[in-house]
């Protein structure tokens, strides 16, 4: 269950989701994306901005290692498409360029006939960022999504991600909890755990009297060092 | 002994044969394009399951005296509806849902085969499936639905393989996947009830789940592992037609072997590709 929880996005923005296990992130972003209706209150979007069009989705990837699933990588990728199609929901000439196109930009044109299963963890985490991308989506969603990546891959795919906040506009929201990293990209944390903890920026979150008050002995300092010693080019910034 | 090519010319001269690869053909296509789904779904007992219900079906139409496929389809298909809503509300996992369901029908078609002591042959032949004797209606019958399942899939392949590769997703994209699961029942339940005939209910989740993993070791993209796995069906169907009628074996039996002996000779291909 979550309640209690209200906030406002603005089109660009980039927020990190943290909380502890059971905190009610998923319900949060299952809501989001119509999966789960609210028991009461509501969520209200722009009147030009479509549901499901207009939210891409990346879920955790630990749920998709099928080595023997036979797929290749642009009949993946061209599954992001199908929310734009109505009756066989058939693909185009057109689409399949979108397709060609999206997996330049993600440097996946070498791998674009190689099965998923074959890939590696940050080979797969990019083509399902293709997926969600090829749409276009003016806003995306992100489950724990580098929570199987090492660090080197990890730091690149935030790194696509802060691209396409900072020069696409797209508007970002990433579960994750890894609150350290978050700090360095995301430029709004939103805390739950149960109801709406926190909601600021970044800056804020590491200044929050009530955040320390929350974390108890440790306080949110042991993830905000270095926004507080200066040190870190931070999002916020 | 004649060569082959004579026997299987003198075979094509029966009409009971050229039926029996009609419909068994049809039939094999279906049973391959749903394989596909429900083998990488782990749906693959779903066949079995729904086949034991059939079975039961089979002994109630038996006892009325009434036409075993009209009655097995519908009741299938509720069966298939009971087998999701179970997995669902019930919160029991797939494989407990298929077997209690199954359990269930085989205990009441056995109870009503130890009633009705007259039909006990006819049900023996649906136990085994008997192809070669199938009926002009039941060849009709399985024409017409068989195309209507393969054009049902072929209409909804983007949408099923959405599902397929990952169902939460395809609920974000809004592919109906409530609807599409209802479908792929609806559709497995029709092409078991047909199925039936050719292999048996013993027999005929291995016409869904031998040609999907036998494509599985050869082919790389979805849509061409589809088309294998038909290729695989049709041929084994076609085959074991031949072969049974020539060495006088039950066909169900040629059919499955055949089958089984594809996936061995395809799974030690990719070994000696894998060294």
């Amino acid at each position: 269950m979550l309640s209690d929880v209200s906030f406002t996005l603005a089109a660009g923005d980039y927020v990190g989701i943290a909380g502890p296990n059971g905190s009610g992130k998923t319900t949060l972003i299952k809501a989001i994306l119509g999966l789960l209706t609210p028991a009461s209150g509501e969520i209200l979007f722009d009147p030009d901005f479509s549901r499901p069009q207009s939210i891409g989705y990346l879920p955790q990837i630990i749920k998709l290692h099928d080595r023997i699933f036979p797929a290749k990588v642009q009949e993946i990728v061209s599954m992001g498409l199908l929310a734009q199609k109505k009756g066989s929901r058939r693909l185009t000439r057109k689409d399949r360029l979108c397709v060609l196109n999206i997996l330049k930009k993600l440097e996946l044109m070498p791998i674009r006939d190689s099965r998923i299963g074959n890939l590696s963890g940050g080979q797969q985490q990019r083509v399902l960022l293709a997926r969600t991308l090829v749409a276009s989506p003016r806003m995306l969603i992100l489950d724990e999504p580098t929570s199987a990546l090492d660090p080197k891959i990890r730091e690149d795919f935030y790194n696509i991600l802060k691209g396409l906040n900072e020069q696409e506009g797209i508007t970002i929201l990433l579960i994750s909890h890894d609150i350290g990293s978050m700090g360095r990209f995301t430029r709004k944390m939103l805390y739950l755990d149960r109801k709406l903890i926190f909601f600021g920026t970044y800056e804020e979150f590491c200044r929050s009297e009530d955040m320390t008050r929350y974390f108890g002995p440790l306080s949110q300092h042991q993830f905000c060092w270095r926004h507080l010693d200066g040190t870190c080019d931070c999002a916020d910034r | 002994m004649e060569p082959v090519t004579v026997l299987i010319a003198e075979a094509l001269r029966y009409d009971f044969i050229r039926k029996a690869l009609l419909a068994g053909s049809l039939i094999g296509i279906c049973c391959s394009f749903l394989g596909i789904f429900l083998v990488l779904r782990k749906y693959s007992l779903i066949g079995d399951g729904l086949a034991h219900v059939s079975f039961a079906t089979v002994a109630i139409a038996l006892l009325l005296s009434a036409s075993p496929l009209l009655v097995t389809i519908p009741v299938t298909v509720l069966a298939s509806f009971f087998i999701l809503k179970l997995n669902e509300k019930a919160e029991l996992h797939g494989d407990a849902a298929i077997g209690l369901v199954s359990s269930t029908a085989v205990a009441l078609g056995v109870l009503l085969a130890s009633l009705g002591k007259g039909f006990n042959v006819d049900l023996m032949s649906y136990l085994f499936g008997s192809i070669l004797v199938i009926r002009q209606e039941d060849v009709v019958i399985s024409a017409v639905l068989s195309l209507v399942v393969i054009f049902m899939v072929l209409y909804n392949f983007n949408s099923l393989f959405a599902l397929t590769y990952d169902e939460e997703f395809a609920r974000v994209l809004g592919l109906g996947a409530g609807r599409m699961n209802i479908l792929l029942a609806v559709l497995t339940s029709i092409t078991i009830s047909l199925g039936i005939r050719i292999v048996g209910t013993m027999l005929i989740s291995s016409l869904i789940i031998f040609p999907t993993v036998t494509a599985l070791q050869f082919s790389r993209g979805f849509k061409g592992t589809l088309l294998l796995s038909a290729c695989f069906s049709v041929a084994c169907i076609l085959l074991g037609v031949f072969i049974s009628y020539i060495l006088n074996f039950p066909t169900g039996a040629v059919i499955v072997l055949l089958n089984c002996g594809c996936f061995l000779l395809a799974f030690g291909l990719r070994r000696l590709q894998k060294r």
